[in-house]
């Protein structure tokens, strides 16, 4: 069985503990065994930061050497976590003066960032790592008669040089739910509108104008339900009139699973999926 | 190089009847042709009322930025033939500035809100000579801290790409911002640190939604979310005490004890008396769902001290 | 309208004067008038750098030493006394902007970085990367933004109003409303810049750099001096003819012929890649001539300027813009390939005669920058010292403009200039295109590089003279303005544009077929040397009604330097 290692980022924490549960059923279903990188640290957020910049490469050259050290590739459902771990490992593979101070005080966990492992988010690792035949292979049942907006999240598209598919007309979501035999909706308005998740301890009002946007766009152009990959755009969204889900829970249920299982009964807007 | 087909597909908009309209031009043309150049054959040869900025054809005055295929960027940069999906380049004005003519905007509100940074050098008279017999002495290494940001070329792709800007119009913008921390940068400026940070944090710094969008639209590839960053940086030591400072040291210090941000009792840390509801909430969720109490907020894992050690280090040793 | 002291363009020369002027005066209104965004102006492309003899890399330099250059870089048309005052104002006026924030690289000890430039004898050319005009417009922005500059941005200026004595205004259109004003202002400064847009397909300039002050000094009476310099930049992009910076062959760069060889050790040995640009220029197009030059497949012909051998580091660091221009423009790197250039119409050294004060014959009417001609760069202009121009006499114009401003009132009447231009623009948009701008304008492209270019000779410039004529007829005739709409009408601005460009490629064209000698620039092969016995004068051209030509000899300073002949 194909081994990746799971990045536990604060999704999986406290409020958010079901994420961890969806994600290694996710990759269970997929055939693939999960590893835990339990002693990884935070990504940083975006929020460390604006303490110390460099800290953040360290910490996220740390949780890469965690993987490297296991002799796998790193995957993180968190579309920011993708995004930082991503940006971390080109600033290190860009800079060996960097990577080398890096190492140096590394190598006191006797870890080390070769910078060989890959950085996977559920929408690459699903085309690259899992492969779409396979994915495909591994559903078992169709969700039908429901009409589902993909909503990407900023960070899977931007900046350019992490993007996981073409910034300017993805269509890799489109392709992983279409599979479901859900009816996508592939246009609607503010589809590209970001979610203000990271505002929201500093600015909640501007989470909430932004949050909002898309889910009425959605809903407008006849969307059940919007589909993220992300949990924290899935966090920031949900409540709302228009309900929204992760991917990963919707292809748990293609899998065979109850949505109880993949926690679709803790979402605060109800969602009703007919199997 | 060879002649390629496709379809310009144009947002236009006439203002004298405020009329807007989308409008497909059928082109057979040369592989190599930018988007400006795709616009001036149209403009040349099939019709000549299409009106859209342009100037140094280089990418370095910043007339011609707009939205192509959605995304802003200069359209004397961007190469035609990269961006046609499905047959077609879609063009549109940029957004988040009023649309004057077809793919003209008024970018005076966005000058407008570059003024209120003070986007200019106030000499500081101990660095910067009183007369024209010597120049203030810039190491290298001070100048490396803002050369980047002075390649803006205020051409408002960013702006036109802001998320921040989509949820709140009153929102300062990122090419202005990039602004204020390259004086903040400039050790020749006088200016109290603590008064520019000021000047960016009302509709400012704390704004920033972090999308990232920023990067992916400038054409110079400066990365105004980034400075923001820097920006909060400084402000968590000079600027008022706020959610945003409060945030971030607690992250910090989370992070450090236990390795991940304690997400149970950043509401309060933050947020203060606000933040008692969101934790009151979350405690009844938690209650609910049976979930103990130690696991509200995260555990320190096994050899935290490592992180620690690790984190020091860091901050000492890493330039 | 009225303002007291109007500045037309917004580049380095207007934006300086504008500066000077607010900072001079005691409450006079002053304010900027541009067809762009002041920042969008075409000193934002200039790459390389400004001279100023600081002496921070080579002890030995000094203001004497870059007057001598200049002089000598001019073919010795440069007025002398003019140039010795820009080169000795320089180490001021950078100082000046580098209090105001230009950012300059810096050397080790902290002060400002100087490169190595074209027919210079010393490291003189101050920069910032290569990206030095850009800086250095963006400063005098945010200057002006301090000072409370007033700006009328996206106005395009149209005529001088005047009364045979003093200047009483300008007219314009507001491009965003389309209504056409007269402003009334107690001095005018005209720093509208180049017209090297003349030679369309085949220049680096800025699509707006269509001489549009120039052409209205010329119908206003004013004479324009030396029009028939205009310089070729030895490196322009083969497509685009964009400009790839004198810095690249600064830092290094080697020109390379088909064979391989460094071609220029024929034509300047000891200068090298470093000759003065019309040197570079005609080698590179003598290497093509005789059969040493590439040719891609749409018959673009063209030399290499080599980068590669100084490595990824260098060019990262030193030329980061030319890198970037390189992959978009032509898809090269230059860190692995050659760049593929050619020369390219680039600077105009001629333009609106003024005194050293940048006074017109016009009372009130001044010119500053690329637009006018003093003149400090006489044949042809070297590198390092267009943007040093702009700033001195911006700085000159600005100072000059308030003092005369603030000793007189507004002049009676220029109103009805207003009808004219009205009338002119409404025959514009009534009449029936017979042809297009965009075919015309390519043909005038054709006509200069072909006929004007840099190689010239008088059965070809005379026949090319013919060429123009009949395009000028046909475009008064055959060509009007299809979009016959009021707000933000760019194909009016563009057909207005398109006119002034022909009203100066006429006087190009008349005055290179008085020349009969070949000067900095100017290379005939039918008059190969320089004549100082016939030739040594700067030609000055009025127009009369009629549109013929008067045609006079200007005196050239030569007080400081005997004319020698020029050796790199």
């Amino acid at each position: 069985m194909k081994k990746i290692g799971i990045y536990p980022g604060c999704c999986f924490q406290g409020a958010d503990e079901h994420n961890y549960e969806i994600t290694i059923r996710f990759l269970e279903n997929m055939g693939v065994d999960g590893i835990l990188l339990e002693r990884a640290a935070c990504c940083g957020g975006g929020v460390i930061d604006e303490s110390n910049k460099l800290v953040v490469y360290g910490l996220n050259a740390r949780n890469i050497a965690l993987a490297e050290k296991e002799g796998v590739d790193l995957y993180t459902p968190c579309n920011t976590c993708y995004m930082i771990i991503a940006k971390t490992k080109l600033a290190l593979d860009s800079n060996p003066d960097l990577k080398e101070q890096v190492n140096k005080i590394l190598a006191d966990e006797g870890l080390e960032y070769k910078g060989e492992a890959k950085i996977y988010h559920t929408l690459n690792l699903l085309r690259d790592f899992i492969g779409m035949d396979n994915y495909k292979k591994a559903l078992k049942r169709e969700i039908s008669g429901v009409k589902v907006a993909p909503y990407y999240g900023c960070h899977v598209l931007a900046p350019n040089e992490v993007a996981v598919d073409d910034p300017d007309n993805p269509t890799l979501l489109k392709e992983i739910l279409e599979p479901l035999g859900v009816e996508v909706i592939d246009e609607y308005q503010n589809q590209n509108t970001c979610c203000g998740y990271h505002a929201t301890y500093t600015d909640n009002a501007q989470k909430e104008r932004l949050a909002i946007k898309p889910l009425d766009g959605a809903k407008e152009a006849g969307a059940d339900i919007v589909a993220t990959p992300c949990p924290l755009c899935h966090k920031a969204m949900d409540g709302k009139e228009e309900p929204i889900l992760q991917v990963t829970q919707l292809i748990n249920v293609a899998c065979g699973m109850t949505p109880e299982e993949t926690a679709i009964n803790l979402n605060k807007t109800e969602v009703k999926l007919s199997i | 190089m060879k002649n390629i087909k496709y379809t310009a597909k144009i947002k236009r908009y006439n203002p004298e009847k405020k009329e807007s309209y989308w409008q497909d031009f059928e082109v057979e043309v040369e592989d190599t042709l930018t988007v400006l150049e795709l616009l001036m054959y149209i403009k040349d040869k099939i019709d000549s009322t299409l009106t859209f900025r342009s100037f140094c054809r280089s990418a370095i005055c910043g007339s011609c930025a707009m939205l192509i295929n959605g995304r802003s960027g200069l359209a004397c940069k961007i190469q035609a033939k990269d961006k046609i999906r499905n047959g077609v380049v879609k063009i549109e004005p940029l957004q988040h500035l009023p649309v004057i003519k077809d793919l003209v905007v008024d970018i005076d509100p966005a000058i407008e809100k570059l003024k209120k940074v003070k986007p200019y050098l106030e000499p500081d008279p101990k660095k910067v000579p009183d007369n024209l017999k010597s120049e203030s002495l810039v190491s290298p290494e001070e100048f490396a801290m803002y050369d980047k940001q002075t390649d803006c070329i205020l051409c408002m792709a960013c702006y036109g790409q802001c998320n921040a800007l989509e949820g709140d119009a009153k929102y300062l913008g990122p090419l202005q911002l990039t602004k204020a921390f390259r004086f903040i940068m400039d050790s020749r400026d006088g200016m109290d640190v603590e008064e520019r940070i000021n000047l960016v944090e009302n509709s400012g710094i704390y704004e920033c939604v972090q999308c990232q969008m920023c990067l992916a639209a400038c054409p110079k590839d400066i990365k105004p979310a980034e400075d923001i960053l820097g920006l909060r940086r400084i402000a968590k030591d000079v600027g008022k005490d706020n959610s945003a400072t409060r945030r971030a040291k607690f992250w910090f210090q989370t992070v450090y004890e236990t390795g991940q941000i304690d997400k149970y009792n950043l509401p309060v840390a933050s947020l203060e008396e606000d933040g008692e509801v969101i934790k009151e909430n979350m405690e009844k969720e938690f209650k609910e769902r049976g979930l103990k109490e130690e696991n509200f907020g995260p555990q320190p894992f096994d050899g935290i001290q490592d992180l620690q050690n690790f984190i020091k280090k860091v901050q000492k040793e890493v330039k | 309208m009225k303002v007291d002291v109007l500045i037309i363009g917004a580049g380095g020369a207007g934006l300086y004067a504008a500066l000077s002027a607010a900072k001079e005066t005691k409450g006079l209104n002053v304010a900027v008038m541009s067809k762009i965004y002041p920042t969008r102006s075409h000193t934002g492309a200039a790459q390389g750098g400004i001279n100023a003899a600081l002496a921070n890399v080579d002890p030995s330099d000094n203001e004497s030493a870059h007057t001598f250059d200049t002089i000598k870089g001019s073919d010795y048309l440069a007025d002398q006394k003019a140039v010795k005052y820009m080169c000795y104002e320089a180490p001021r006026i950078v100082r000046e902007m580098e209090h105001m924030g230009v950012p300059f690289s810096r050397i080790n000890n902290g002060k400002i970085a100087q490169r190595p430039f074209g027919g210079a004898s010393k490291d003189r050319t101050c920069y910032s990367a290569d990206k030095m005009g850009h800086v250095m417009l963006h400063t005098l922005y945010e200057q002006c933004l301090k000072n409370e500059v007033n700006f009328l941005n996206e106005w395009f200026f149209l005529n001088i109003a005047h009364d045979g004595e003093r200047v009483q205004g300008v007219s314009a259109i507001n491009i965003a409303t389309g209504e056409t004003q007269f402003i009334k202002a107690k001095s005018v400064i005209l720093a509208t810049g180049g017209h090297s847009r003349m030679y369309w397909g085949y220049t680096s300039n800025a699509l707006g750099c269509t001489g549009d002050g120039t052409a209205a000094a010329l119908r206003a009476g004013v004479p324009l001096k030396d029009m028939e310099f205009l310089q070729f930049h030895p490196t322009g992009l083969r497509k685009s003819a964009i400009l790839v910076t004198e810095a690249a062959r600064g830092e290094g760069g080697h020109l390379k012929n088909n064979l391989g060889e460094r071609f220029m050790s024929k034509y300047a040995p000891s200068k090298m890649e470093l000759g003065p640009r019309d040197l570079v220029s005609r080698s590179i197009m003598q290497e093509i001539r005789e059969g040493r030059g590439f040719k891609d497949e749409e018959g673009r012909e063209f030399v290499h300027l080599d980068l590669t051998h100084l490595g990824a580091k260098k060019i990262k660091e030193r030329l980061p813009q030319i890198r970037e221009l390189a992959i978009d423009f032509e898809g090269i790197d230059p860190i692995e390939t050659p760049i593929p250039i050619k020369p390219t119409a680039h600077y105009a050294m001629g333009g609106i005669d003024t005194n050293l004060k940048c006074e017109t014959n016009i009372e009130g009417l001044y010119a500053a920058g690329e637009s006018q001609c003093v003149s400090v760069h006489g044949s042809n202009r070297l590198g390092g010292n267009s943007l040093l121009d702009i700033v001195v006499f911006g700085h000159v114009a600005g100072l000059e403009a308030v003092r005369y401003a603030e000793g007189v009132d507004f002049a009676k009447g220029g109103e009805e200039i207003l009808q004219k231009d009205k009338k002119m623009i409404e025959e514009l948009m009534n009449r029936e295109s017979k042809e297009t701008l965009g075919d015309l304008r390519d043909e005038l492209g054709e006509i200069m590089f072909r006929h004007f270019g840099v190689f010239k000779n008088e059965k070809e410039m005379k026949e090319g003279y013919a060429k123009l004529k009949n395009l000028i007829e046909r475009a008064n005739k055959n060509l009007g303005v299809e979009d016959k709409s009021k707000v933000f009408n760019l194909d009016l601005q563009s057909t207005l544009e398109f006119f002034n460009l022909l009203e100066l490629a006429d006087v190009l064209a008349y005055t290179s077929l008085e020349r009969k000698e070949s000067r900095g620039s100017f290379y005939r092969d039918d008059y190969e040397t320089r004549d100082d016995e016939n030739f040594l004068y700067h030609s000055m051209v009025t127009k009369n009604s009629d549109g013929s030509f008067n045609y006079e000899k200007g005196k050239v300073d030569i007080s400081m330097y005997e004319p020698a002949e020029r050796v790199y």
